[in-house]
């Protein structure tokens, strides 16, 4: 299964070059069952990386490019009145579908904002009075811009605790680049990605990540990191148990992916910044620190064995 | 920016200084005060931006001139003490230039707790222990705002945490207070004092008493062990003077030896005690002299106080702190009944020019008609008795002749006039007398039955020699006034115009208010008793209270055991604070794992850093240490496999740990230094 997990990574690899980690990370969150939050600057990647991982399940993908006028409706969908059969009939917006990639996603109106994340959270979407339910695999990603916040709307503590992770891309590595440079630019390419894994992989996936063994060792040291975030006065506040539950999740999916049966610090190492940088706000004591720089910081406090 | 200065705690903290320093500030120079305003309003204008901190140079400057200039505002005085609260004050407001940072304001608030003990050395009456407990109140809370952010943070939490925390260290406090040992101090500070209530002085002029009677200050206060004598009985001898220069009386002879001589002199009393002899305890007010008061006839054991050969008491320095004596007194006694020659020319002594020929012939013609000294002496007494004589405290002024002049002419006079001129008297017709100032009287308190004399209890009356009797006390004054004598000076004097007139906001004046008077009483009484029981608490009485709690043998024990607990508690804190590491960790093989870690470390090799798992350790020392990589390879895929791998059943998990701790072991002997290696050995496996 590894093999297969490690092709994806490659296939993946083919248009996002240099960013193993961040492919890494992202199927990992795919494979907790997690929704994905994509950060970065225009044009580093975003929109690829969610195209490619879209295609490499091979999952019914829609895109839906968030503004500022966009209305709940026009994800939800909307009920029309049907002239011949005299009644309403239900139009689906894009939101039935396995996978959507919300692109720049802060663009939007709270209203709508909360109506995507309100489908993330519950798997259904309540639209006049009924409530249908959503695809068996329901991912979103959603990818923002963190610089250009003008006419934006940034989500609220309590809709990015919703997403399982958040990442940011960054700068290709030079080597990475001039491969880039040289290949050019080719506006298409994420179609280039071949289906590698299928959706009877991700539910096998999602159950044999779940019996990952979280020896008591391990949960001590989770434990200590969240009492960290908790008691330090450089985090204005602390780690929810809904973020403590999601380290552990993805932890345990990572230590799948690499192979194991059974987690390691590092695991929870890896897959940390991504868990909680989003879930923490830098406390008053640390005003200038960035949530990266805390949670390096809180990886270096917090011993591993005791 | 990091750990800037918080608003709540700045403000706190300012207010808390002005709070600590406010009862120092009367005796600050008024340009040290000055000073430490600018120095609290410049910190007040940085916090809003108006100014910034000072440079060095400004910061060096003034530190430069403030030293000279305090030193010499205070010059002159010669009290060291003052110079050096001045400059802790001054250093603690330059202090406030320099705060930037947490770590500066919880320095400046330890001198202020600094500084409320300094408050101690001026005054240790229960409003300033009040004063200082509201002080530590006040500098805690402001502490606590230091560790809590604004949104934690509002006065009146913060207040009630400081109160409950000062309120759960009083018992403390009490505890140590009546435990910790005793030991008398290295060096005794010089205190500086007020010299306005020295009380009775050791010269006696004309109007010398009378200007005493105008203060309602306390001399001392006294609890007898029984019954309280009469109020005639309580004649509390301070000095005896038997140096008449025709105007003032002075001490003479062997009453102006100091205390050491004194000491090394120490002679067997000459009086002889006939009756039951009482035991009172005495607390005396400050009075800057080293007599004591006493009633006749005084005996002591404490090593601090000799007696002279007028009976008089005097101790080894002067009393410049509340002083707490026992003395016996036998109210029955025959003193000196046999007069030594110096003595008795000393108590016979005329000025050498005189002017007082009237007396001298009064006193001629009286003795020649009277059979002997007794008669002669209630002859005298008669005649200030049948006489127009009145006692007032405003007698009206006496000129050269000032014997005479008070006895044929003005006949009004206080008690100093009578005992002066009635000794004179005694003196012109060969009877050995002399002048004897003190208190007479005072006032029982009827909550605690102590009793307190007061500065309008100065008293002076005479003490008369009379063969086969020794010195017998005779007070002039009683056959003028006897009331002032039964009843106290309060009651003779209360509608004089002098009486009390420098203390004119004295509760005293208003005892004729009934509750205001039992105010005062229940007042002096709380007073009395922290004295008595804070204030005096030295070595001894913490020995006796010890005893009385515990027993003797139980007393001597207790500081042993005390001792030993501390000890061990502090040993112990100290064990698992050096050690390092919380005492939880159970888990054989991480602790293993991690002795190697240390290892490793103690070698020079590697060190692991806090955030560091197994395997990234691993790799890390494969990279540095490549000769080492298979072993901790091995090492960490069995520790791996024990601590975080998959539960396997209780033979496998054992078998496991034996491979691991052998391993481990293996590669600590590689890595070890020598004497480390040694230990290996020596210990058991499992180490």
């Amino acid at each position: 299964m590894q093999d297969r997990i490690q092709a994806a990574v490659d296939e993946i690899g083919q248009v996002l070059l240099g960013k193993e980690q961040q492919i890494r990370l992202a199927l990992c969150c795919l494979l907790a069952g997690g929704h994905l939050l994509i950060e970065d600057l225009p044009g580093m990647g975003k929109t690829t990386l969610a195209h490619a991982l879209a295609r490499v399940f091979g999952l019914d993908f829609n895109r839906i490019q968030f503004t500022s006028d966009l209305l709940p409706a026009d994800i939800l969908g909307v009920s029309i009145f049907d002239q011949p059969n005299a009644c309403f009939t239900f139009h689906p917006g894009p939101i039935f579908s396995q996978l959507i990639l919300a692109d720049e996603i802060n663009r939007a109106t709270p209203k709508t904002q909360s109506a995507l994340l309100e489908a993330m959270e519950e798997g259904q979407v309540s639209v006049e009075g009924e409530t249908r339910p959503l695809p068996a695999p329901f991912f979103v990603i959603a990818t923002q811009n963190p610089v250009s916040l003008a006419g934006t709307f940034p989500l609220p503590e309590s809709q990015l605790d919703r997403f399982l992770m958040r990442i940011g891309i960054g700068y290709p590595d030079p080597k990475a680049e001039r491969e880039l440079l040289e290949r050019g630019v080719e506006p298409e390419q994420a179609r280039l990605v071949r289906q590698s894994l299928g959706l009877e992989d991700l539910v096998a996936m999602r159950k044999a990540a779940g019996s990952v063994r979280l020896s008591p060792l391990l949960l001590d040291y989770v434990q200590r990191l969240i009492a960290y975030t908790r008691d330090n006065e450089h985090f204005r506040f602390g780690l929810s148990p809904r973020g403590s539950i999601a380290v552990v999740r993805a932890a345990r999916t990572w230590a799948y992916m690499e192979g194991r049966d059974h987690a390691l610090p590092e695991d929870v190492q890896a897959v940390l910044p991504a868990v909680v940088e989003h879930r923490l706000r830098v406390g008053v004591e640390a005003e200038g620190r960035s949530a990266p720089a805390l949670v390096q910081r809180l990886l270096s406090e917090v011993d591993v064995f005791r | 920016m990091k750990e800037a200065v918080p608003r709540l705690s700045l403000g706190w903290l300012l207010s808390t200084f002005v709070l600590v320093i406010s009862p120092h500030l009367l005796r600050l120079p008024i340009g040290v005060s000055a000073l430490i305003a600018v120095c609290i309003v410049w910190r007040v204008l940085i916090f809003r931006g108006r100014l910034a901190f000072p440079g060095t140079a400004v910061r060096l400057l003034v530190v430069v001139f403030s030293l000279p200039l305090t030193v010499l505002s205070y010059r002159g005085e010669g009290a060291g003490l003052d110079v050096a609260v001045c400059l802790l004050i001054l250093g603690t407001s330059f202090k406030l230039l320099e705060m930037r940072r947490r770590r500066d304001m919880i320095i400046v608030l330890c001198l202020c707790y600094v500084l409320t003990m300094v408050g101690f050395i001026y005054s240790q009456t229960i409003p300033a222990a009040l004063l200082a407990l509201v002080n530590i109140v006040v500098i805690t809370s402001a502490l606590i705002t230091l560790y809590r952010d604004n949104i934690h943070s509002s006065v009146e939490s913060n207040t009630r945490l400081a109160v409950r925390m000062v309120a759960q260290s009083i018992p403390l406090a009490i505890a140590l207070f009546v435990l910790i040992p005793r030991v008398a101090p290295l060096w005794s500070m010089p205190i500086p004092v007020s010299s306005s209530t020295t009380g009775v002085t050791d010269e006696m002029s004309p109007g010398d008493v009378s200007r005493l009677s105008r203060s309602a200050a306390l001399a001392f206060r006294v609890s007898f062990d029984t019954q309280t004598p009469a109020n005639e009985d309580l004649y509390w001898r301070g000095l005896v003077l038997d140096s008449f220069d025709g105007r003032v009386w002075r001490r003479g002879g062997s009453s102006l030896l100091s205390f050491e001589i004194l000491e090394r002199l120490r002679t067997p009393s000459r009086g002889e005690v006939l009756g039951e002899d009482i035991g009172y305890d005495l607390i005396l007010e400050p009075t800057q002299q080293s007599w004591l008061y006493a009633l006749q006839l005084a005996q002591t054991n404490t090593a601090d106080i000799v007696q002279d050969r007028y009976y008089t008491l005097q101790t080894r320095k002067p009393v410049t702190q509340r002083y707490r004596y026992q003395v016996r007194s036998a109210l029955e006694y025959r003193a000196d009944v046999r007069l030594s020659g110096a003595l008795r020319a000393r108590a016979l002594q005329l000025p050498q020019e005189d002017s007082n020929l009237r007396a001298r012939e009064f006193a001629r013609d009286l003795r020649r008609a009277s059979s002997d000294d007794e008669g002669y002496m209630l002859q005298v007494l008669r005649y200030f008795q049948e006489q127009p004589f009145y006692y007032t405290l405003t007698p009206p002024a006496l000129g050269e002749a000032s014997i005479d002049e008070f006895l044929f002419d003005s006949l009004q006079g206080f008690c100093e006039h009578y005992a002066s001129s009635f000794v004179y008297l005694m003196r012109a017709a060969n009877i050995p007398a002399r002048v004897v100032v003190g208190y007479q009287g005072g006032e029982v308190n009827p909550f605690e039955g102590y009793t307190m004399v007061y500065q309008y209890n100065a008293h002076a009356w005479a003490e008369v020699w009379l063969p086969g009797q020794g010195w017998v006390r005779v007070d002039p004054t009683a056959a003028v006034a006897p009331e002032r004598i039964s009843l106290g000076a309060q009651a003779v004097l209360a509608n004089e115009p002098g009486f009390l007139e420098d203390s004119r906001f004295s509760m005293m004046r208003f005892r004729d208010t009934q509750w205001l008077n039992a105010l005062r009483l229940r007042l002096d009484a709380v007073d009395y008793a922290w004295n008595r029981w804070v204030i005096s608490y030295d070595e001894t009485r913490q020995v006796d209270l010890l005893d009385s709690l515990l027993g003797q043998q139980l007393r001597e024990r207790i500081f042993l055991v005390l001792g030993a607990v501390l000890a061990l508690f502090f040993l112990i804190a100290a064990f698992f604070l050096l050690r390092g590491a919380p005492a939880q960790m159970r888990d054989p093989a991480t602790r293993l794992y991690l002795r190697l870690a240390a290892d490793l470390a103690g070698s020079g090799m590697i060190m692991r850093h806090r955030g560091e798992g197994p395997r990234d350790f691993c790799e890390r020392l494969a990279r540095q240490q490549p000769e080492l990589a298979d072993d901790m390879g091995r090492v960490t895929g069995l520790y791996v496999q024990c601590c975080y791998g998959r539960e396997g059943n209780e033979a496998g998990r054992e078998q496991l740990l034996q491979e691991l701790m052998a391993r481990i072991r293996a590669l600590r002997l590689r890595v070890a230094s020598p004497t480390r290696r040694l230990w290996l050995r020596l210990l058991p496996r499992h180490y």
